[in-house]
């Protein structure tokens, strides 16, 4: 069974990103990214995605999205704080 | 004279005043374009009937397939695209969503013939790299000039 959102062990926030973009084809395409963050680097990532999103928002709650919070995590090098890319993987613990 | 695709061939960009010049200076007659809403629609139609499926890439895909996601749990998988009506050569489709693993970049799109099928036609998005399991929701207007 999944943990409920109020789960304390969920600590990560929901980040939901926006843009719409014109296509040299003509089409034009709406994007939205929802992806889930840590706390540790939760300030860091949104500020990356701001430089490249027309909106961004967080979640005012916690909420550890599909994977549960015992999911995998992905940190890039650039807030990773150790110099290269971060893979956390999956624990398997709500299973 | 009919001028006809081959089934799963990318539409193509047309030089049309040179293609006007090319089938005069061929054939030895003259091509009437019909610019009204009736052949721009027309011509949506066949674009939403032909781009069925969509993927997104961890490369930009414009001239040909990028490097399709895969991985995750929901596992990533191409979708079925789901076109309204086409309006004056203006087609939409409905916001298609997207399972993404947690570690993967989202780059680029594509459309094609079927979930297996001729890639035709793409493009960049805006670049994300995912820290967790997440959604990508793509939503693709086509205009027809």
């Amino acid at each position: 069974m999944a943990a409920s959102k109020t789960d304390a062990r969920i600590d990560k926030r929901k980040v939901t990103m926006r843009s719409v973009r014109l296509l040299p084809s003509g089409e034009t395409a709406t994007e939205e990214a929802t992806d889930y963050v840590g706390p540790d680097y939760l300030d860091a990532y949104v500020a990356d995605a701001q430089t490249r999103w027309q909106h961004v928002a967080v979640s005012d709650e916690p909420d550890a999205g599909p994977g549960g919070y015992d999911g995998a995590t992905f940190i890039p090098a650039a807030f990773s704080g150790v110099g290269e890319d971060v893979t956390l993987p999956a624990t398997g613990e709500s299973t | 004279m009919t001028y006809q695709l081959p089934v799963g061939c990318p539409l193509p960009t047309v030089d049309l005043e040179g293609f006007l010049a090319f089938h005069a200076a061929q054939f030895g007659e003259a091509v009437m374009i019909a610019t009204g809403t009736g052949l721009r629609t027309t011509l949506s139609d066949a674009y939403k009937g032909a781009a069925t499926f969509g993927d997104l890439y961890s490369t930009t895909g414009v001239s040909a397939a990028g490097t399709a996601i895969s991985g995750g749990s929901p596992a990533y998988a191409s979708k079925a695209l789901s076109w309204g009506s086409s309006t004056n050569g203006v087609v939409s489709t409905t916001g298609t969503v997207f399972d993404i693993p947690s570690g993967a970049t989202v780059a680029g799109f594509g459309v094609k013939t079927g979930a297996g099928g001729a890639y035709l036609d793409g493009g960049a998005l805006t670049s994300q790299a995912f820290a967790s399991q997440g959604t990508y929701t793509l939503t693709l207007t086509y205009t027809q000039t």
